[in-house]
Order: C-alpha cells, then sequence, then structure tokens
C-alpha cells in the first residue's frame, strides 16, 4: 500500500506552513516529493486559452523533463475531461479548474507525490477517478494531507494507511486517534483547528 | 480530436490591415476631399473612421474610449494653445488641423494603439509571434497582454464574493461608489494570481525555459491576403502622388 493519509495536531499549516509538513515527509520517506496545493486564484499556467490546449501545453513540457504518464488524448479520455474539450480554462468553474490542475499534476512522473487539501471544492466523483488514476501509478508513494481526513478517508478506507505528524516528526499510526487524546491541543473543535479534531474519533 | 494542429482566422492580423487602412483614409482624405469639395481635417476622419469600426464591430466599450481620447486631446490642446476655456468646435478643428507632433501622436500612434488593446486576441498573438520572434519571450508576453483578462476574472469572483454577503455590484453607478470595499480585495487577487502564476506551472512540471512550442497554426483567409495588399499598396501609392 503506497498511499498515506497525513494527520496533523496544526492543520493550520496546511496554508501556512506546507513546505514545513512535506519536508517531513521527505524526511519520513527518504525520497523527494512532488506536491499539489491548491495556490490562491491560480488554477492555470496562463500561457494558454483552451482546456486541450493547457492539457496538451503541460504534458509536452513534462515530458521534455521527468515525463507524463498520459497523453493528452489519453488523459482526456481516463479522467473524464471530454466535457471540457473546446472550453476556455478561465470560464470554467473553481472546481473544474482544480481538477483539471490535479490531473495534470497527478500525471506527472515522479518518485514520490504529496496532495494538499484536494477534496476541498471536489465531488466525491471527482475524488473517485482521481484515485482509479492513481492506482495506475501504483510504483509512487501517494501522501494526502486535508481539512476533513475522514471525508477522503471514507472514499477509500482499505486504501490509505494512517500516518500522525506529531511535533517533529512523522508516525505510523493503525487508526484515527481518539479525540483529545494526544493532548497537544485544548478543547476538542476549537475554531481553527476544526480540521484536525473533527477527523479524530469520538472518545 | 485534441492532438489535431487547430486551425483559426487571425485576427490579429484584421486588427493590423484595419490600422493600415486607418493610415491609408488619413494619408488619401486631402486629396479626396478636394474632389468631392468636402473640408475634413485629419482629427475629424479619425474619429468617422473609428465610429464606423467601434459601431461594426460593436465593440462600445473601445468606442467610447476612442471617442473621449480624441476630444478630450483636442480640448486640452485647444485650451493650451487658445488660454481659454470657452470652447467652440472651430477652435478644436483650428488647433487639430495644425499638424504638430502631438496631433500626429495622438491620431496615428494613441488612437490605434486604443483600438489595438480593445480588440487584439492576445492566445492568437502568442501563437502568431513565434514564427518570427523569440518563443519563450512571448509566453511571456501572454502573461502580460492577457492583464485584461486576468483583471475581468478576479473582479467577477471579487464581486461575486461581495455580491452573496449583501454588497450590491451589479449596477455600475453601485460599483464605483463601492469602489473602497472591493479594491483591496481585487488587488489582493491580483497579486497574488501574478506572484503564484509560476509556481503553479512548476508545480505542473512545466520548469521555466522549457515551455513547448505552441503547434497551433494560424490561417490567413484569402479576404486577409487582399486587404493587406490592398492597404500596402495604397500606403505606398501615397509616397508618389
Amino acid at each position: 500500500m503506497n498511499w498515506h493519509l497525513l494527520l496533523t495536531d496544526n492543520i493550520d499549516q496546511l496554508d501556512t506552513q506546507p513546505d514545513a509538513l512535506v519536508t517531513k515527509c521527505s524526511l519520513h520517506f527518504g525520497r523527494e516529493f512532488a506536491v499539489y496545493r491548491p495556490l490562491p486564484f491560480v488554477d492555470h499556467t496562463g500561457f494558454t486559452e483552451t482546456v486541450e490546449e493547457e492539457i496538451a501545453f503541460v504534458i509536452e513540457a513534462q515530458r521534455s523533463t521527468e515525463g507524463a504518464y498520459l497523453g493528452a488524448e489519453e488523459l482526456v479520455e481516463q479522467w473524464n475531461l471530454s466535457p471540457l474539450v473546446g472550453r476556455r480554462v478561465a470560464h470554467l468553474s473553481g472546481g473544474w479548474r482544480k481538477f483539471l490542475g490535479i490531473a495534470l499534476f497527478a500525471n506527472r512522473k515522479a518518485p514520490a507525490k504529496c496532495f494538499l487539501d484536494v477534496t476541498s471544492h471536489l465531488a466525491d466523483e471527482r475524488m473517485r477517478v482521481l484515485f482509479e488514476r492513481l492506482e495506475s501509478q501504483s510504483n509512487e508513494a501517494v501522501v494526502f494531507c486535508e481539512y476533513d481526513s475522514r471525508l477522503i478517508f471514507d472514499l477509500a478506507p482499505t486504501r490509505f494507511s494512517l500516518l500522525l505528524e506529531r511535533d517533529d516528526r512523522i508516525e505510523v499510526v493503525e487508526r484515527f486517534p481518539v479525540r483529545g487524546a494526544t493532548g497537544t491541543k485544548g478543547t476538542a473543535g476549537t475554531a481553527g483547528t476544526t480540521g484536525f479534531y473533527s477527523n479524530y474519533e469520538q472518545s | 480530436m485534441i492532438s489535431e494542429t487547430r486551425l483559426r482566422h487571425s485576427r490579429n492580423l484584421t486588427i493590423l490591415i484595419l490600422i493600415l487602412f486607418f493610415f491609408a483614409a488619413c494619408a488619401y482624405s486631402r486629396i479626396l476631399f478636394k474632389y468631392v469639395n468636402l473640408s475634413l481635417n485629419a482629427w475629424e476622419v479619425a474619429i468617422c473612421y473609428w465610429v464606423v469600426l467601434g459601431v461594426a464591430l460593436r465593440n462600445w466599450r473601445f468606442l467610447f474610449t476612442q471617442l473621449f481620447s480624441l476630444f478630450a486631446f483636442a480640448a486640452v490642446l485647444t485650451v493650451l494653445q487658445e488660454n481659454t476655456f470657452a470652447l467652440t468646435y472651430p477652435m478644436l478643428l483650428e488647433t487639430t488641423g495644425r499638424l504638430s507632433p502631438p496631433v500626429f501622436i495622438i491620431l496615428f500612434v494613441v488612437g490605434p494603439a486604443i483600438f489595438f488593446s480593445f480588440n487584439f486576441d492576445p492566445y492568437g498573438l502568442v501563437r502568431e509571434l513565434p514564427q518570427i520572434a523569440n518563443v519563450r519571450a512571448t509566453a511571456h508576453l501572454l502573461l502580460m497582454l492577457s492583464a485584461g483578462e486576468m483583471f475581468r476574472a478576479r473582479f467577477a469572483e471579487v464581486s461575486e464574493n461581495l455580491i452573496v454577503r449583501g454588497v450590491d455590484l451589479k449596477k455600475r453607478g453601485r460599483r464605483i461608489l463601492s469602489a473602497p470595499t472591493f479594491l483591496p480585495p481585487l488587488l489582493m487577487a491580483l497579486i497574488q494570481e501574478a506572484a503564484y502564476r509560476h509556481s503553479y506551472a512548476l508545480m505542473l512540471g512545466c520548469p521555466a525555459g522549457k515551455f513547448p512550442v505552441q503547434s497551433s497554426q494560424t490561417r490567413v483567409s484569402p479576404g486577409q491576403k487582399v486587404g493587406l495588399a490592398a492597404a500596402v499598396l495604397m500606403l505606398l501609392g501615397r509616397v508618389f502622388i
């Protein structure tokens, strides 16, 4: 099993210190991670106009470096993007733009990938497509870190191994920790850290 | 089929041809008006030409900007030259009829530049420029050229956010009054987008300097060929007349 779900005491890191999370992952796994995270107001390289141009542009660039798993036509077909072909990227809804970015990121070849905050704005159906595609790239280590970890875990409960980020290290855990059991944060459900504590099992 | 090379007519070439025809119209107007006994100076010819194009293209924002620029320029020039705020149309004609460098600049540089900036296709331009210029330069040029689209997209997002929070931005007048509310988030959004675009391309595995050449090509229609040839010949012909 190569998919990991990273739980953390301080979910605000996803916004404030994503690099620190990735560094800990790199140290834990001993390899460099390619990182996906939603960047504010950017879901488009800006160098292309339509969806198919964006896909062709990115794949061609990927092939000039580490490589890409799928060609442009295969990617459109396997990621169910055909309804978007012919449309301008700037005119897509935020969710579809994000999904397009995730599809293009997942298509690049890398020894390990880290997905930060992919579930927000995406329907469960899109997440299932992402999982299907990742299954075909089984040699890669994949780490997810989400505001709502329980949501992504329930979509593919048998696929994930759980990791807990605590202080400066990452440890493997068997199940979702019991809420408040770590004692590192205040009361359960504290505003600003709801992502973490809401993902814990009820005690 | 997405790998198929897409062909489309060059909108930018059409714009270039229309600008060349504007120069030709200005160049031939004096000769033509002698025969038809009509008195129009280059400034009036420019107004007529851009009004016709603005209406034909139904680009009202361009039309308003162009007319505002021409009239504002004429008004300021007249005030400076005549030292009076009592402006009349004959006075505007008199000052714009003297073909001084400022008049040349507004008529033959600023006017066509406004037309170009309001009508050009930035994506098309970036597809066409690699044939004559450096590919990497044009890829980055697009980010600058598509700034208008970026602004509209971010404004749409920011105004949508404000509308759901009860700030009415649908009416133009309201927008002006609400500028202090929407300008800070809009500026923040634009700065963030500009700052993160490079990171986004890098994240997808497109390192700078390895941008691929666009495979799309542009088709030049027979009408465009004829138009371009006619405009160039007219301008060359004016030199000898």
